[in-house]
């Protein structure tokens, strides 16, 4: 058991040896010839606009926290799973009163809208001034 | 293993949480029905403190161990539960007067009170934490429940920022006192009394009861207090100053009383002193309504604080009695408060909570002058009113363990508060209208004031019927 | 020599007190944001020393996976983010460092003269089995109030993301 996690060690271990060593090795072969189109920001080949930091819509701030109350619901998943055929029908009914209790959360969000998207309202044009006088005779 | 008795043991505690779940579903789908909400929400809190009268004189450990019922946390639900009533009965002309009138504030009103009852029970450190998390985000989320108005806003990120951060402490006390004790039962943890002078379970449990001390406003973490309940919605305020502070103390003192010994007795009345110091010598420099109270209350839970300090028979009696008077006199200064303030859109600040405002508040609304003139007078201890009896049976638990200094300058501190509670009572009664408004009031909010008002004088002439409801005495 | 497990412990312990200093010192948020990823793993490691195996997974799911995303979340959607570089700043930090410097020495103090309870770890020990039973008979009530904890934070974050 204990030693199951010491190969997770060693592969992590490997992990960073492996990314280290490209990486020191790219620094000392590498040629290093700069120029200003090979600093610039690469972009498919357009030019950058803009900042790199841009805002977040808060509309993904919902949905991260919908994830971490599911999250932290999974954690409690796997005990129950595991001693679930010990324990029968009784955990079968607690976890149910657990799970319910934060499905109706999730009702809730739903219902309220929290996940909808703002769609984006077309504008659509409009004509203010009559370019053709319309005869009313 | 949960047994069916475990459930008849706890009918308040299922009624609240049902209905709390039940209102979070209808509000998920029908938005009109706040009408219905509002009725569900009552009944439930009646029905809570009816069925609550039923454990009175009994003895139980329920959830295998985890709550306990008996006199000392049956009293105080009924009195936490009793503060929700009476507010709740007066929010609803608040909040559709400020148009938040929606069906998520009486869900976490409800949700707030089940943590308050989970809390108070509670026989474990872990389900002391729980009730206090679901009391405490509650309490966040109506702190901020007016979005359009920034001061809400601000004053519930403060409240979130500094209980969370309070939060860590409590837990950290908590695993201090597991590691040492090797359980969370109170019943391992008070079993053997040697744990009491070992040093890891003195920083537990200081670090411990720092996190109900702030709760409950006391010295050096009362800070938050002002802000936070200036910037909440009046009936919030209410709400936060009478049934939260209830639920802590009446979780954190049955917990001195058996863990801390003569020793500390010092401690406890220096951090009583000083707030009773701080509360009532900064409320003198105030004008706004709300602050005003806010540090009110910091005081009372100074003298709250002095009748803990006591650590004596009459340690619980005289605190719960006290928290009873002064749910009665706060909540009631409260409602008024709300009922006067001003429904203000697309403005930053509370409108018409000045004392100013107030003037001549006797000749243009005597309905509402009247009542506030008694709760002010309760407040300050005037004799007969409900106030003045808790501050003795506080101070005589003091003289009993020899307190006397203690008791003296509570009497003192007593004293200066009249000042600012007597101030507001002139410039309601002896100084011309600043404005002619006459405030309206709904049948609701006036019943709530009647019964504050009404229990006010009852406690005050006859004290004696509240200890009356208890055959066994207090442990 | 020292066996394999005290030289685990003392390399995460370094690594994790050494980046909560960047996470706290670190001028821009980001970096103390990254910092954090660092103590929370090296937390993880600690506990699976301590053969607490589903406390380990629950900080990388919970911790790591969950709640390090959502803070880098909120810095992005703090505003201004463009136009200045988010700073911490500490304004007294004088009286700060005394008040932990005090809590830290009487800690330590404790710690060491204390005589604790120690229970060798065991081998092979699968924790997740006790933990659930536990869980779903003597800590029931504690886990059905966790999830209305849960419900309230999810109905009040959703209520203050709410346009209006």
């Amino acid at each position: 058991m204990f030693a199951d996690y010491g190969q997770i060690l060693v592969f992590m271990l490997f992990a960073i040896a492996f990314v280290a060593i490209a990486f020191f090795v790219a620094l000392f072969l590498a040629p290093k010839k700069p120029s200003y189109s090979k600093e610039s920001t690469y972009e498919c080949g357009e030019d950058t606009e803009g900042e790199t930091w841009v805002r977040f819509n808060v509309r993904y701030y919902v949905v991260a926290l919908i994830f971490i109350i599911f999250d932290v619901e999974v954690v409690f998943l796997f005990p129950w799973a595991v001693v679930f055929k010990e324990l029968g029908l009784f955990a079968f009914v607690e976890m149910a009163v657990f799970l319910i209790i934060l499905i109706l959360g999730f009702v809730y969000v739903l219902a309220k809208g929290d996940l909808q998207w703002d769609k984006p309202q077309p504008v659509i044009p409009e004509l203010k001034r009559q370019i053709f006088k319309v005869d009313s005779n | 293993m949960i047994k069916t008795i475990d459930f008849l043991n706890s009918i308040p505690l299922l009624i609240i949480s049902v209905s709390a779940v039940i209102t979070i579903l209808v509000g998920s789908f029908y938005k009109k029905s706040t009408k219905y909400v509002y009725a569900v929400t009552l009944i439930a809190l009646i029905a809570a403190i009816y069925y609550s009268f039923g454990y009175l004189d009994k003895e139980y450990l329920i959830y295998n161990n985890f709550l306990r019922v008996n006199n000392i946390t049956t009293l105080f639900s009924i009195i936490a539960l009793f503060a929700v009533l009476l507010s709740t009965l007066s929010a609803k002309a608040y909040i559709e007067k400020e148009e938040i009138n929606f069906i998520e504030f009486y869900s976490l009103v409800l949700f707030s009170t089940a943590g308050m009852l989970i809390m108070i029970q509670s026989y474990n450190l872990i389900t002391v934490f729980v009730g206090l998390e679901l009391m405490s985000i509650s309490f966040y989320i109506l702190t901020g429940f007016l979005r359009k108005r920034i001061k809400s806003n601000e004053s519930a990120l403060k409240y979130f920022l500094l209980g969370a951060f309070m939060t860590g402490f409590l837990l950290f006390g908590i695993s201090l006192i597991y590691g040492i004790t090797g359980s969370m039962s109170y019943a391992n943890i008070f079993q053997d009394t040697s744990v009491f002078k070992n040093p890891v379970f003195l920083i537990g449990s200081a670090l411990f009861m720092i996190g109900f001390f702030f709760k409950m406003g006391l010295f050096p973490f009362h800070l938050w207090v002002p802000d936070v309940y200036e910037g909440a919605p009046t009936t919030i305020t209410g709400l936060m100053s009478t049934a939260g502070k209830i639920a802590a103390v009446g979780t954190i003192t049955p917990f001195i009383v058996y863990t801390a010994s003569d020793n500390f007795r010092l401690i406890f009345s220096i951090i009583a002193l000083l707030t009773m110091l701080i509360g009532n010598v900064t409320a003198l420099a105030q004008s706004n309504i709300k602050r005003i109270l806010a540090f009110s209350s910091i005081a009372s839970a100074g003298y709250i604080l002095v009748g803990v300090a006591a650590m004596n028979d009459l340690s619980i009696k005289s605190v719960s009695f006290y928290l009873l008077a002064y749910t009665l006199m706060q909540l009631g200064a409260f409602i008024i408060v709300s009922l006067i303030e001003k429904p203000a859109e697309g403005i930053n600040e509370y409108r018409n909570v000045d004392i100013e405002d107030y003037k001549g508040l006797a000749r243009t609304n005597p309905q509402l002058a009247i009542p506030l003139t008694i709760f002010l007078f309760s407040l300050g201890g005037i004799p007969p009113l409900a106030g003045f009896w808790g501050k003795y049976y506080l101070f005589y638990a003091a003289i009993q363990s020899n307190l006397i200094w203690l008791s003296i300058s509570a009497i003192l501190f007593s004293v200066i508060s009249l000042y600012y509670y007597l101030k507001i009572v002139v410039y309601m009664w002896f100084n011309p209208p600043a404005n002619g408004d006459v405030y309206k009031i709904d049948s609701m909010p006036s019943l709530s004031i009647l019964i504050a008002a009404f229990l006010t004088f009852l406690f005050g002439i006859f004290p004696q019927y509240f200890f009356a409801l208890f055959k066994t005495p207090f442990k | 020599m020292p066996d394999i497990n005290t030289i685990l412990f003392y390399i995460f312990a370094f690594l994790i007190v050494s980046f909560s200093f960047i996470v706290v010192f670190a001028k821009n948020i980001i970096y103390s944001a990254v910092s954090l990823f660092v103590t929370l793993f090296g937390t993880a490691a600690l506990y699976i020393l301590l053969r607490a195996d589903f406390l380990a997974i629950t900080q990388v799911m919970v911790y790591i996976g969950g709640i390090l995303i959502l803070l880098i979340f909120g810095i992005m959607m703090t505003t201004r983010i463009t136009d200045s570089e988010i700073k911490t700043t500490n304004l007294s930090s004088v009286p700060a460092v005394f008040v932990s410097a005090g809590v830290f020495v009487i800690l330590i103090i404790v710690l060491l003269t204390t005589k604790w309870n120690i229970n060798p770890p065991v081998e092979n020990d699968v924790t997740v089995n006790r933990i659930g039973n536990l869980l779903l008979t003597t800590y029931l009530l504690p886990f059905e109030i966790a999830s209305v904890v849960l419900l309230i934070a999810l109905m009040g974050a959703a209520m203050y993301a709410r346009k209006k």
